[in-house]
């Protein structure tokens, strides 16, 4: 048994297989979540598990669509860090279905579950809007469609080369060819085109392949959409029966500026595909030219029915303006902003600067911040214009509006700002009062304009508060200022009255004892035996004693019983004499020998005396000494 | 004869209500008129109304504000002075109080430096003042209150603990909330100026004479100067006696004075 665990760990350490746990990761993806009736679509299914153990996927129910074409890849990938004692394998499981709907409505894809022993990993959720089959005008084309040659399909990743023909956008070659793929074949005016570039590949390559020919883009407005130093994966697929590894060599999102045909030109590479054998082999290193096909694209002119006028925007956005303040005095600049944010060609947007009689716009400013998350390119584009206000007075700036085209509904719509409000302080105006104050009173000083425009604006709400009390003045603030000192107060005072009553109420027991003490004394004098008087007169003075101290002595020795009485302020002399009383008492007690009358005589007296003092004396608190 | 009274005394109550309610949606409206006048420029107009909420009991810091940069508008420097910092007194720390406030003493500068060749305008409360200006008086109470309670709860928890660390941690705490608490009361007595005697008070005009007695015939001891600051010790008549921050001391017409606390001295309107 033993023996199995140390092999188990022994192989655990040197493969590194995740015993403890697992690392999956699920995703589901759709190439479009709003389709049409009979418009294939692909889903996608990604399920990256950090273990060799393959983990249980339950898929979702396509009931609702027909399946078209259903495909499952498990490539595989280990790494290893020979420096680091690292090793990990790393297992994808893919599956691609080809999806038709099969009637309008909304479908929801519950979320993929992937279980590794007690383990449940979950995808996201989809949902899939399906049209009517009646495509709006000027609808774009659906941007999957069923491979003609299914075996050999890829999963279609954004990563990945798409599925499909090959032959119309690419030159096979047995060895290598690039592709280019446009997911639209005739966009409109202004709409996003992705065009990708694919090397396909069959053999070894030692170096990223050098680029010789970028492609020509005239008539477009291009944003890249792959960082050039993203680390390329290859990706298997079948084309002719040949295997390849297809490259994504670039890939940018394409906006058509005019309409008719475009083209966008082919790329040319140089690949590297020597050897460590090429030395000995003493023969130039192979090296592979391609130049691939230029793609040709048919921008589409916008639609003419319901044209707004003027420039219009082409995708979707929104804007918002806002006004750094809303008052300002006459004269003094503020900074009107307009932000349009969406989807679409956003360094194209045009806003038309506001015409308002009274305030005086300057050229503005305008900032953009381009983005392309999903692939989808967009971004932010601000416009500042400095606002002059030349009179007095309560001006409304009128909303924003921006014509836009959305080319997935195929219709016009338009974004709006909210209208502003801005309330100019008129020092023109008062100016003129002080002019008129000046003619008229002869003591008015002239209020020098400077002053004046350093005087920020007056507010235009308030809560019109009442007097109130100040905190500090009112009564509820004094008593709890008072109060945490008067419980504080409270409760010292009350623990030293609780202690003070619990002596008081043992007091009278003690008194009682006290006197008992007082009497057995006197009855002392009129005992014959010698033993019984000391007996006596030794009990009457122990009882004394407990009666003062309000504690039991009977154990203490003669040493532990001086230093007590000290301790609770017992005059020295006084306790030695109890001292050395109680233990001339306990000596007598046992002793063999007759003592006389005399000595008995002054033992009485002696017993008497430390009596009379203990009468007196008031022994101090435990607690105080 | 019961009913008469009944009907008289539900008349009183209604009438009330009804005149306690018109008073309240009247205050917006005048707050609305004043503003409305500032931007139209009427800024006589906008201080009269302003001034009417403030004798109708409103004791708010923007109504303040917008009187006092009203009557900077047209130059009256010391009663704008007055009115931003009562303003301030209330909303302590507001910047546009406080940038309208170095604007006007700016201003009365120039002038002052304009008539007589040169000039010094005291801009800066005494240092107590100013260090505590941007802390308002209520921050600064419950800060005595809390600590109070922090200070009394430490010692009620010592007495009461048997532990040993604890009672020395309580005893340190304690130590130091009383010691914060002393610093606290020493501030809060600053901004409640408990040891000083009368009220703060701005000069409202420029040349305000300063006389031996209240009565306008009594002798001139010299002028107080627009926008100077003061304190207010006592009230007879129509008059308050008045120490100057530069020592001098003497009695002032009511109308030339703007207390910094408390009820008015005259109405908040100046007349120039």
């Amino acid at each position: 048994m033993l023996r199995a665990l140390a092999g188990v760990l022994l192989l655990s350490s040197v493969f590194g297989l995740p015993v403890a746990s697992a690392q999956i990761t699920v995703a589901m993806r759709v190439s479009s979540t709003d389709v049409r009736i009979d418009e294939p679509f692909q889903l996608q299914i990604t399920v990256e598990s950090e273990s060799l153990q393959n983990p249980d996927v339950t898929l979702p129910s396509l009931e609702e669509f027909n399946v078209l074409q259903r495909q499952v890849s498990r490539p595989m990938s280990f790494s290893f860090s020979f420096g680091g004692r690292q090793q990990a394998a790393r297992s994808t499981t893919n599956y691609v279905f080809v999806l038709q709907p099969t009637r309008e409505g909304r479908f929801t894809l519950p979320a993929v579950e992937a279980r590794v022993g007690k383990e449940v990993f979950r995808s996201n959720p989809l949902t899939i809007t399906v049209r009517g089959s009646t495509a709006p005008p000027g609808s774009p084309p659906a941007t999957a469609t069923p491979p003609a040659d299914s075996s050999q399909a890829a999963p279609p990743t954004s990563t990945n080369p798409p599925s499909g023909p090959i032959a119309d956008t690419a030159e096979i070659d047995d060895i290598a060819f690039i592709r280019a793929v446009a997911d639209k074949p005739s966009p409109y005016v202004g709409e996003q085109v992705t065009v990708t570039f694919y090397l396909y590949l069959r053999g070894n390559v030692q170096a990223a392949p050098s680029v010789d020919t970028q492609p020509t883009t005239d008539g477009f407005w291009i944003h890249d959409l792959l960082s050039p130093n993203a680390q390329q994966q290859g990706h298997r697929q079948v084309v002719r029966g040949l295997s390849y590894t297809a490259f994504t060599l670039r890939r940018f999102a394409a906006f058509p500026l005019r309409e008719g045909p475009l083209s966008i030109g082919p790329m040319a590479v140089t690949i590297d595909q020597s050897s460590v054998f090429d030395l000995f082999a003493g023969r130039p290193p192979p090296v592979l030219k391609r130049s691939g096909q230029p793609l040709g694209i048919e921008a589409k002119p916008l639609p003419e029915a319901a044209r707004p006028k003027g420039d219009v925007a082409v995708g979707r956005f929104t804007i918002e303006a806002k006004l750094d303040r809303n008052q300002a005095a006459t004269g003094d600049a503020l900074t009107l902003s307009a932000t349009v944010q969406g989807t679409g060609n956003i360094r194209t947007v045009m806003l038309a600067t506001p015409v308002v009689d009274g305030l005086r716009f300057l050229e503005p400013a305008v900032r953009d911040v381009v983005e392309a998350p999903g692939d989808l390119a967009g971004g932010i584009r601000t416009y500042e214009w400095l606002v002059v206000p030349e009179r007095p007075g309560t001006f409304t700036l009128p909303p924003m509006v921006l014509p836009v085209f959305d080319p997935a509904a195929g219709n016009y719509g338009a974004a709006r700002s909210e209208p502003l409000t801005l309330v100019a302080a008129g020092s023109a105006a008062a100016s003129q009062a002080t002019a008129n104050a000046t003619e008229t009173t002869s003591d008015t000083v002239a209020v020098p304009e400077e002053a004046q425009e350093d005087l920020a604006p007056v507010r235009t709400t308030s809560e019109l508060r009442r007097h109130a009390l100040p905190l500090v003045e009112s009564l509820a603030y004094r008593v709890g200022v008072g109060a945490p000192a008067l419980v504080w107060l409270l409760v010292v005072l009350g623990a030293a009255g609780s202690r003070r009553w619990k002596a008081r109420r043992s007091a009278p027991d003690a008194d009682r004892s006290f006197r008992e003490a007082g009497r057995k004394l006197e009855a002392a004098i009129n005992e014959a035996a010698a033993a019984r008087v000391y007996s006596i007169v030794s009990s009457a003075i122990t009882e004394a004693v407990q009666a003062r101290l309000h504690e039991p002595i009977g154990g203490y020795t003669g040493e532990r019983l001086r230093a007590v009485l000290r301790e609770r302020g017992m005059d020295a002399s006084l306790a030695q004499d109890l001292v050395a009383l109680l233990s001339a008492c306990e000596q007598g007690r046992f002793s063999p020998v007759e003592t006389s009358r005399v000595q008995r005589d002054e033992l009485l007296g002696v017993a008497r005396k430390c009596f009379d003092a203990l009468r007196t004396f008031s022994p101090a608190t435990e607690d105080a000494s | 004869m019961t009913r008469g009274v009944l009907a008289l005394g539900l008349a009183t109550v209604l009438f009330s209500a009804w005149a306690s309610l018109s008073h309240a949606q009247s205050l917006p409206l005048l707050f609305s008129a004043g503003n409305k006048a500032f931007f139209e420029g009427d800024y006589e107009a906008a201080i009269e109304s302003y001034t009417r909420l403030i004798d109708a009991g409103v004791e708010d810091a923007d109504v303040y504000y917008n009187l006092g940069t009203a009557q900077a508008r047209l130059g009256r420097c010391g009663a704008a002075i007055h009115a931003l910092e009562r303003s301030l007194a209330i909303n302590a720390g507001d910047g546009a109080a406080e940038a309208n406030l170095r604007a006007c003493q700016a201003q009365l500068g120039k002038r002052r430096a304009q008539r007589d060749g040169e000039a010094t305008v005291q801009t800066r409360p005494p240092w107590s003042e100013a260090v505590l200006r941007s802390v308002s008086g209520d921050v600064l109470a419950w800060t005595v209150l809390g600590l109070n309670v922090l200070l009394f709860a430490c010692l009620l928890l010592r007495r009461l603990t048997s532990r040993e660390t604890l009672s020395l941690g309580l005893s340190l705490t304690a130590s130091l909330t009383g010691l914060a608490l002393l610093v606290a009361l020493a501030a809060l007595g600053a901004k409640q100026q408990w040891l000083q005697e009368g009220r703060g008070a701005i000069v409202l005009n420029e040349d305000a004479l300063l006389r031996e007695g209240p009565d306008p015939r009594a002798r001139t001891r010299g002028q107080a100067l627009e926008g100077e600051r003061g304190r207010i010790l006592q009230r007879e008549g129509g008059f308050v006696r008045v120490r100057l921050a530069r020592g001098p001391e003497g009695w002032m017409s009511e109308v030339d004075v703007g207390a910094l606390s408390g009820p008015h001295l005259s109405p908040v309107r100046i007349s120039n």
